[in-house]
């Protein structure tokens, strides 16, 4: 009983410290992550856990794409997929779903595979190790900026139509991971070696237009910075970094609550210099008062009068350390009864603009099939439903599927005009003997 | 397994199968944009320097502060190019002289009169500075041994040190002389003239002093046969400022100036009530000056005046120690009654020309050599005008162009919006004229009225035009010509504070196309 409230409080405070790091990380970055969590872990802790036996490892291969978006529509999507006319009908409606002024679309696509080593009987650590790819995508919009180029500025002279924000970001991470894996509290800390095999960013972190209610002055002034890691001849231009992952099981023992610290990717990555980069910094206003002579004007701009505060520069980068996109979950479990359980995650990071929050509940239909459905809400989407089943291949292999928002997988029908996610998920996974 | 993979084949099938056949993307956009934002005023069209802006209400005054040129350096002294020779011998000595190293065996002080200063007859100088100017000094010897020689203006001085040259002269041989020559700047040079007695003139003092070199060898001798062959040459001497008495001079004078040639005022009619016209004639010379004019035309009108015609005498200025201490003036009213010159000025004259003569000391030496002449400061015809703003006008008073540049307006339908804002007290009407840079020359016109405005109570009249205008006609750009036109009745008074407001924006929609 000693032992197991000694690792409770080494647990609470490894979790309180990574929480920490993690989220000054994430005030850094914006970060993301996407790999779905299933309810019902085969390799949950349980009282014979604290006394391993020699067994076999856990292994699973997971394979997932999602994508979501608060404001874009499947529909709209195909209609700029199709083509022809993008009419103020097709428009309104994304425009009033910027809620908070902010418009957000990203995803991630990707396989891991994630080991664990043999259990020695009486030994307290075993190695593990994972295998990944995954290409994250994070773009994100002010509604200004979503008005401006789809409207025009001709309906709403008079307001300053702010630009700051606007940007994407994408890139394709390759991680190796070797770690320990503890046999007793079901702990796991990874050391990752991570590959941004390419990537491409682009941003405006300060920007505004503006004309004025009777149009007789306008201003603006915009800074943007592109970068693309590849070198001039466009070939790939990795960059490498080193990174940390793991959880941390918070488990009391015979408690049905089942608590977990994730966390992934926390870390640095050291990028080479030579990507491409562009910066442009111009500023353009025109006052329509009254001067001696010609007043600043567009006229005088277009004729090169007036000295517009202009800046455009093109080069290679130099080295630079960036945060990786790291992800921390904290996730809980319930069971509710013998066959029903609850389960609630908070996941921020990951490049996602907003901490990704999922509800549900799942049910043990039978020895050999598990089902579940959840909320999710956050990330780059609104609020969305997910559905999951869990089958028994065999006596230790399971095949896991998660569906989200499922209506939205049906691109091309007009049935998922309204959805704004998607996404799939399969696990196949071997529990430990 | 299976399953997942035939789904995935068909969500690749079906986005496969909807990028066939598709459409450009478009959309509409509405903008609304400034494009020329012009205030039009005064400053316009008249220089700042030839308007006073009327405070609290007054009227406005067109302002005339010009310079006639008169003199143009004429009465300056001159100093001709100079060359004076000296030839010193030994007489007839029977025997011949060792030359000394230890003291000079010639010592030569001079007083030399230059009589062609300034070349106006019964002129001298006292004292002159120099602006530039040279002096070369040659010597040739015949004596058999190294000279040192000094040769000094001991009358002129550079910032207080004596003007002066030291020369080692080559010994003599058989074959050819000793020459030794050198080269002093004389830039800022003080020549005193009075000579040594300080109460003559044109008077230069000089030294020569020679003495055998240290450098000799041998002792050697100078004959009654050997003699020192001296040359001092002054060139290109210009005077910075002279005293003396600089003669009567007249000079001849046909000066013209440009005047109120910037205010294209249509039929302009002009109230000059009020109006003051001088001519200022300013002595800055420590001589006394006659003007007399033969003619005075503005425009080639020739000005009518009971007294301007007349010898006009301007006392001396008062010079003391090279500094100009009082300045003295005449002037004469250009507007006095029997002078046409503002029926003259009515028609918005644009140069005005002075034919007449200038003469310099026309009583004579009066000052006794004290006549003081700075090249900086020389004696000028100011004519200053002031006509209060009461003006009126029949015609065409603004003729304005903007460029509208080629631009990217894909299906344009839309506007262009002309606004004229007004604070003339006069009533415009304004025709505005968009042409096009297509093939045709397509035009597009309105035309408006605007109303009365006052700059002083704030009231803006306010007039409207709207271009309707297309893809064909906004894309290919375009000139727009704004003309204003006026009709007083009578002369109106303008506060200076007037301006006309042109703003031009363009509105309506486009398509956007992929």
């Amino acid at each position: 009983m000693k032992n197991i409230i000694t690792y409770i409080f080494k647990s609470v405070g490894l979790a309180v410290l990574i929480l920490g790091s993690t989220l000054t990380a994430s005030a850094l970055t914006t970060s993301s992550s996407t790999i779905e969590v299933f309810v019902i872990e085969p390799d949950s802790l349980g009282s014979d856990s604290i006394q391993p036996k020699s067994r076999k490892g856990y292994s699973s291969l997971t394979v997932w794409a999602n994508q979501s978006s608060n404001v874009i529509t499947t529909g709209f999507a195909r209609s700029l997929a199709q083509g022809g006319f993008i009419s103020h009908e097709i428009l309104d409606p994304v425009l009033n779903r910027h809620i908070g002024n902010m418009g957000h679309l990203g995803g991630s696509a990707g396989f891991e595979y994630s080991w664990t080593g043999k259990v020695a009987e009486g030994k307290e650590w075993s190695l593990c190790g994972t295998v990944g790819s995954e290409m994250l995508v994070d773009t994100r919009w002010t509604s200004d900026a979503f008005e401006l180029m789809w409207y025009g500025n001709g309906g709403h002279t008079g307001r300053v139509d702010i630009l700051s924000g606007t940007g994407m970001r994408a890139a394709l991470f390759n991680r190796f991971s070797l770690g320990a894996h503890n046999n007793f509290t079901g702990q796991r800390f990874e050391i990752s070696l991570i590959q941004r095999l390419a990537g491409a960013e682009w941003s405006i972190p300060y920007g505004y237009f503006w004309v004025s209610d009777d149009a007789d002055s306008l201003d603006t002034y915009i800074q943007t910075e592109g970068r693309i890691h590849a070198l001039n001849d466009s070939t790939f231009l990795p960059a490498y970094g080193i990174g940390v992952s793991g959880k941390v099981p918070l488990t009391p023992v015979g408690s049905a609550l089942r608590v977990e610290v994730d966390f992934r990717d926390l870390g640095i990555l050291f990028e080479p210099e030579g990507s491409k980069v562009y910066w442009l910094d111009e500023g353009i206003a025109t006052t329509g008062l009254p001067v001696l002579g010609d007043s600043l004007t567009w006229e005088n701009i277009i004729d090169g009068n007036v000295s517009t505060d202009s800046l455009i520069q093109t080069g290679n980068s130099v080295s630079r350390m960036v945060l990786l996109p790291t992800k921390l979950s904290l996730k809980l479990n319930y069971e509710l009864q013998e066959n029903l359980m609850f389960s609630a995650s908070l996941t921020t990071g990951g490049w996602m603009p907003e901490p990704l929050i999922s509800v549900g509940l799942g049910w043990v239909v039978s020895d050999e099939l598990s089902v579940g459905v959840k909320i999710k809400d956050g990330g780059w989407g609104g609020s969305r439903p997910v559905v999951w089943a869990q089958y028994k291949i065999t006596d230790k292999r399971f095949i896991s599927v998660s569906l989200e928002d499922p209506r939205g997988l049906f691109i091309n029908s007009e049935s998922s005009d309204s959805f704004k996610a998607r996404g799939i998920s399969i696990r196949l996974q071997r529990a430990p003997d | 397994m299976r399953n997942f993979i035939l789904f995935v084949v068909c969500i690749v099938a079906v986005s496969l199968s909807s990028c066939v056949d598709r459409e450009p993307l478009s959309w509409e956009t509405e903008i609304f944009l400034p494009l020329v934002d012009d205030h039009i005023g005064w400053a316009s069209y008249v220089p700042d320097s030839l308007i006073e802006i009327g405070e609290e209400g007054e009227v406005a005054k067109l302002v005339f502060n010009g310079v006639i040129d008169v003199v143009s350096g004429e009465l300056v002294p001159t100093l001709p190019d100079t060359t004076l020779q000296d030839i010193v011998a030994f007489g007839s000595a029977p025997i011949s002289i060792p030359v000394p190293i230890e003291y000079p065996f010639i010592n030569k002080q001079e007083e030399m009169l230059i009589s062609s200063l300034s070349g106006t007859e019964g002129s001298y100088m006292r004292e002159l500075v120099v602006a530039s100017g040279e002096m070369i000094f040659t010597v040739e010897s015949s004596i058999s041994g190294i000279l040192d020689m000094s040769y000094h203006l001991t009358s002129v001085t550079i910032d207080g040190d004596v003007v002066g040259i030291d020369l080692v002269i080559p010994a003599a041989t058989d074959s050819e002389t000793g020459f030794a020559t050198g080269t002093v700047n004389l830039e800022n040079a003080l020549f005193d003239l009075t000579g040594s007695s300080g109460v003559g003139n044109n008077i230069m003092s000089t030294s020569f002093i020679a003495i055998g070199s240290t450098e000799n060898e041998e002792i050697f001798y100078a004959t009654n046969l050997d003699s020192l062959w001296v040359t001092v040459e002054f060139h290109d001497f210009t005077v910075q400022s002279a005293q003396g008495y600089f003669g009567n001079v007249v000079v001849d004078f046909d000066s013209e100036s440009s005047i109120i040639d910037s205010i294209p005022v249509p039929n302009p009619v002009l109230d000059i009530e009020g109006a003051v016209a001088k001519l200022t004639i300013e002595n800055t010379i420590g001589a006394d000056l006659r003007l007399t004019f033969n003619t005075l035309s503005l425009d080639e009108q020739n000005l009518q005046h009971p007294t301007f015609f007349g010898v006009h005498d301007v006392a001396r200025a008062h010079w003391s120690d090279g500094q100009l201490i009082e300045k003295t003036f005449l002037e004469i009213d250009m507007g006095e009654v029997g002078s046409n010159f503002f029926d003259l000025i009515e028609s918005f004259p644009e140069v005005i020309r002075g034919i007449g003569t200038l003469e310099l000391n026309p009583f004579g030496d009066v000052s006794l050599g004290n006549d003081y002449l700075d090249v900086d400061a020389t004696p000028l015809l100011h004519l200053d005008i002031e006509i209060p703003l009461r003006l009126g006008a029949e015609g065409v008073i603004l003729e304005e162009q903007y460029t509208i540049d080629p631009a990217d307006f894909p299906q344009f339908d839309g506007r262009l919006l002309i606004d004229l804002y007004s604070t003339f007290p006069v009533s415009l009407s304004a025709d505005v004229e968009y042409v096009v840079n297509d093939t045709l020359g397509t035009i597009v016109s309105v035309s408006s009225e605007i109303g009365l405005g006052s700059s002083l109570t704030g009231v803006i009249a306010h007039a409207f035009a709207e271009i309707p205008i297309s893809q064909a006609t906004v894309e290919p750009g375009g000139e727009i010509f704004v003309t204003l036109n006026v009709n007083t009745d009578g002369a109106v008074p303008f506060t200076g504070y007037e301006d006309v407001r042109v703003q031009i924006r363009i509105e309506g929609t486009q398509l956007i196309e992929e």
